[in-house]
């Protein structure tokens, strides 16, 4: 009985989304408030402990939407100033391979996309253009939907990722190699795939090669960076040095001929600077001691003393989640945008009152996000300092046992399906994905690990993004044919996710 | 009442706006108010931040 109450809201949540098709915001305020209700009612929760952890949820909150607003705005600088649309209008240019066409732009544009982006920007831009290359509109819609699944935990400038750090507080040099690896071998199958669906077998047999290079590359760049601090740019330089690879195999994939290349190299160089800025700014941080120290300076950290319910769950005593505020990845993006707005306004790339329209663009974009954020980072904190987390770890650990490390991708997938988000998944989902590591004795960064790999991999399913993916492509009214195609790739792919942890937890044990 | 849901409705991004002010405001006074035993306090704010969250359960 209080498994089942324990689950409500999380169940709560799944049911309105996927049932009744509720938005995130809607379905995330009714989580929080039947989570809050339960917890009152039914394990204990007194006025100090709820007080507590709004608190701790109010860190949290801050911390994941400080990065998600500053990541839109850095994507609203570019768009505005059109360079998202040149780099994408560049790259047709480079080879008349279809093939090549589909695994440049439907998988390494699509990650330089995610990268810098998210949001379901990726499927959004991409499928237009492979629509005008005379792709059908279903394989516009599912070649960079499977494209960009392998970049989303660490796109976005490390949302999600930064997200289930929050929610779980386990640090990124744990989180981040296992992570790397997961979402690193499922990023290498995924450019065959996206071949299978822009050509079938034949295309996979011809572009293995190419496919397996630039996925090679990918994987290890998005691992490298990750791994050494630099988790918030891992799926942007991966992209980057993805497109740069490209170049040289497209070339080669036409026979070395370049008369017909007509490409614009300085709007190109142009459109490319703003984000070549977001790395010149980062490293400078990153590897002067000096420029790091002075941005350290001002932290905001409060300490929560212990907590206890009624029934006796005890939450230790702990300082919360330190934010850093000139140093805090949402910073960096918000010196970026600044200095790449200057960059663009200077090269006359603006319109009259494009200060304007960024801003209010940003804002009217990421507010809808913001509210299920909130409500769903207070649920899951409720959740956890109640009891009702522990309560459910405990369930899964009973039901499943030795079989969990094959579930736990499962049920980041499902997150992922139901709330349309990789970051709400892990926010969900995190910290119970934890407890229950915990409790069967399995390592929480490898559970941790597969949690947000299959709710990465999964996030390209939820019908939310194959709604935009399918309008931009002019499948409006035909989701099901997407979604049935989609369906396959990301099985598959979350299958590899179980097979992995199974292996992860079998070495570390 | 059901003019009010129209309004709410008809005004979708200041409805989110102020519900999302709703959520993130409270908590801090919340923190401090625990801190020094105001219970009372903590239920106030608390009374915000699930205002905020049925003004979002209002605005489909």
């Amino acid at each position: 009985m209080t498994f089942v109450l324990a689950i409500t809201p999380i169940l709560l949540i799944l049911v309105l989304m996927v049932g009744f098709r509720w938005g995130a915001a809607r379905a995330g305020a009714t989580g929080y408030l039947s989570a809050l209700i339960i917890s009152l009612l039914f394990f204990g929760a007194g006025p100090v402990l709820l007080a507590f952890a709004h608190a701790k949820a109010w860190f949290l909150t801050v911390d994941v939407l400080f990065i998600i607003w500053a990541a839109f705005l850095l994507y609203r600088v570019a768009d505005e100033a059109g360079a998202i649309r040149t780099i994408g209008q560049s790259l047709p240019h480079l080879t008349p391979d279809k093939g090549m066409q589909a695994l440049i732009i439907g998988w390494v544009f699509a990650t330089f996309l995610q990268g810098v982006g998210g949001f379901g920007v990726p499927v959004a831009v991409i499928s237009p253009i492979l629509v005008g290359l005379g792709f059908s509109p279903l394989a516009a819609v599912v070649i960079p939907s499977v494209g960009h699944g392998w970049a989303v935990t660490f796109g976005s400038l490390g949302s999600s990722f930064a997200a289930l750090m929050a929610s779980t507080g386990v640090p990124a040099e744990v989180l981040a190699p296992p992570s790397a690896l997961f979402l690193g071998v499922a990023g290498i199958v995924t450019g065959p795939l996206v071949a299978h669906a822009a050509g079938g077998w034949t295309t996979v047999r011809r572009l293995l090669l190419p496919a397996l290079l630039l996925g090679l590359l990918m994987a290890s760049v998005q691992f490298l960076v990750v791994t050494n601090g630099f988790w918030y740019i891992g799926a942007f330089v991966a992209g980057i040095a993805g497109l740069a690879l490209s170049i040289p195999l497209a070339l080669r994939s036409r026979g070395g001929n370049q008369n017909n290349v007509s490409l614009d190299r300085r709007a190109l160089l142009i459109a490319l600077s703003g984000y070549a800025l977001l790395i010149v700014i980062t490293l400078t941080i990153q590897l002067i001691p000096a420029v790091k120290s002075l941005l350290s300076e001002v932290s905001i950290q409060f300490h929560f003393p212990e907590t206890s319910t009624s029934l006796g769950y005890i939450t230790p005593a702990g300082p919360g989640r330190n934010l850093v505020l000139f140093r805090h990845t949402g910073m960096i993006l918000i010196y970026t945008s600044i200095l790449a707005f200057i960059v663009y306004k200077s090269a006359g790339l603006y319109k009259k009152g494009s200060v304007r329209s960024i801003l209010e663009g940003t804002v009217r974009r990421v507010m809808s996000s913001s509210v299920s954020i909130a409500s769903m980072v207070a649920m899951a904190v409720i959740m956890q300092h109640s009891g009702m987390t522990d309560t459910i770890a405990r369930g899964l650990a009973e039901g499943f046992g030795a079989l969990y490390p094959i579930v736990a991708p499962w049920i980041g997938a499902l997150g992922a399906f139901m709330t349309g988000s990789n970051t709400n998944s892990n926010v969900v989902f995190g910290e119970l994905q934890k407890r229950t590591a915990e409790l069967l004795g399995y390592s929480v960064p490898i559970i941790l690990a597969a949690q947000t790999a299959g709710a990465a991999l999964a996030s390209v399913i939820a019908p939310t993004k194959v709604v935009v993916g399918a309008s931009t492509a002019g499948m409006g009214g035909r989701e099901g044919f997407v979604m049935r195609k989609l369906v396959v790739y990301v099985g598959l792919l979350v299958t590899l996710i179980s097979i992995l942890a199974v292996i992860g937890v079998l070495l570390t044990e | 009442m059901t003019r009010l849901y129209e309004t709410l409705r008809s005004h979708k991004f200041e409805s989110y706006t102020i519900a999302f002010l709703l959520m993130v405001v409270p908590p801090l006074p919340m923190f401090y108010a625990a801190q020094h035993g105001s219970g009372s306090l903590v239920f106030v704010m608390l009374g915000f931040v699930i205002l905020g969250n049925l003004i979002v359960l209002v605005v489909k």
